[in-house]
């Protein structure tokens, strides 16, 4: 006990055998908790793939879905005075083609390992266009957050804003990425031929699917169909949006992710900083009291230096944009 | 403290200003995290020249300061760094 107590105050206390400054914020002190933390970051990392079982642990838990999603693109569109982008269930089929495509190769990427890009989704739905893009995004967990990403990236606002489309589709799918759970948002942009107002759905046969402008009456009818096929297999020949949201409905059956591998890094972090700080401030104090003279850094500068730290760790959010 | 602060003005000023828009370029730049990663390292930089410039300025300079300010920011930036990964 003596010992502990000893090592304790050798770390945080001054005094003479720390040369009158707690050995954590000696040099070699502020390297060990850089290796901590490097160490920690690792860990973290690297557990979904050491512990591909622990993904039901670890994984982002998102509140976003396509009816937001679309919402949010068309009052940003309305604010530029642009027109509204109508809602098209085959670019939402090949939007949800996508994204379950990245789940299975195990990429996230406009084009596949295989060389496969958005254009090749839409054709194979029988969406011919004039114009398309894509805009990607996982790990959100709002929509406003995925929203404001994308505007801040010159190259997704410009998809967002392209006057030159008229037409909408979403897929918000849930799955394991890289051995994490994710929520990956897909958003394909169109402009259909003008000789092909009404594509041609290969998968569905011969059905003919019209282009249908987004509403809340259609939304509400695909939560009706939704709770009726909870239980039901997911196959590819349902509508677009109720398939991903049945994906998202059948992944909130099973346990939703507890932690996300940020809120993790955060945790550890923020607490890593805060001690460092603590210590400062006690050190500060106690060298004030005694008036010690001694040669080191500006414990005052090292304050301001880790609370900057500390407020950007704790306001990062997590997302990234595609 | 507020000997320290009176009479190192100009040198805390700039600190706090460096450290200011490191903060803002930071949070500015979101979600871009190979951008944040650049302004981590900027950050870290900036802090080390800063702290020996400070203590050169004030003739209170010594290789166990210098390697002092190179770690805090080395430990600063590197959890900036490690967050965005």
């Amino acid at each position: 006990m003596p010992n502990i107590l000893e090592t304790f105050a050798h770390l945080f206390h001054p005094r003479r055998s720390n040369n009158h400054r707690p050995r954590i914020l000696h040099p070699e002190g502020f390297l060990l908790l850089f290796v901590i933390a490097g160490a920690l970051a690792l860990v973290v990392h690297q557990s979904p793939l050491l512990l591909p079982n622990e993904s039901s642990i670890l994984g982002y838990s998102s509140s976003i879905n396509s009816v937001n999603v679309i919402q949010k693109t068309n009052e940003t569109r309305k604010k530029q005075g642009l027109t509204e982008l109508r809602h098209n269930p085959v670019l939402s089929k090949a939007a949800t083609a996508k994204a379950e495509n990245m789940f299975q190769e195990q990429y996230w990427a406009h084009y596949s390992p295989a060389g496969k890009g958005p254009w090749d989704f839409m054709k194979t739905y029988g969406y011919s266009y004039s114009v398309a893009g894509e805009n990607l995004a996982r790990d959100f967990l709002e929509t406003d957050d995925m929203m404001v990403a994308w505007m801040n990236s010159p190259t997704h606002r410009e998809n967002i804003v392209n006057p030159k489309y008229s037409e909408i589709g979403i897929a918000v799918v849930d799955g394991v990425l890289n051995g994490v759970e994710t929520t990956l948002v897909v958003q394909m942009f169109g402009t259909p031929l003008q000789t092909a107002n009404k594509p041609q759905l290969d998968v569905a046969g011969e059905t003919t699917i019209e282009t249908v402008p987004f509403s809340e009456q259609l939304l509400a009818q695909s939560d009706a169909q939704l709770i009726v096929q909870q239980n039901t297999e997911v196959n590819t020949d349902i509508q677009p949006d109720i398939l991903a949201l049945s994906l998202k409905t059948l992944r909130l059956e099973q346990v939703p992710p507890i932690l996300s591998p940020l809120h993790i890094l955060k945790a550890f972090f923020l607490a890593i900083i805060l001690l460092v700080i603590l210590v400062l401030v006690y050190d500060t104090i106690v060298v004030n009291d005694r008036k010690t003279v001694r040669f080191v850094g500006k414990n005052l500068a090292h304050i301001s230096l880790f609370l900057s730290v500390f407020f950007l760790v704790l306001l990062f959010k997590s997302g990234l944009v595609g | 403290m507020r000997f320290e602060l009176k009479h190192h003005m100009i040198a805390y000023t700039i600190l706090i200003l460096l450290l200011t828009i490191h903060i803002l370029l930071f949070m500015g730049l979101w979600p871009q995290t190979a951008a944040q990663r650049i302004i981590a390292v900027s950050l870290g930089c900036c802090y080390f020249f800063w702290g020996i410039l400070a203590h050169v300025k004030s003739k209170h300079i010594t290789k166990r300061i210098a390697r002092e300010y190179f770690f805090a920011a080395l430990l600063g930036s590197g959890i900036l760094i490690f967050i965005t990964l």
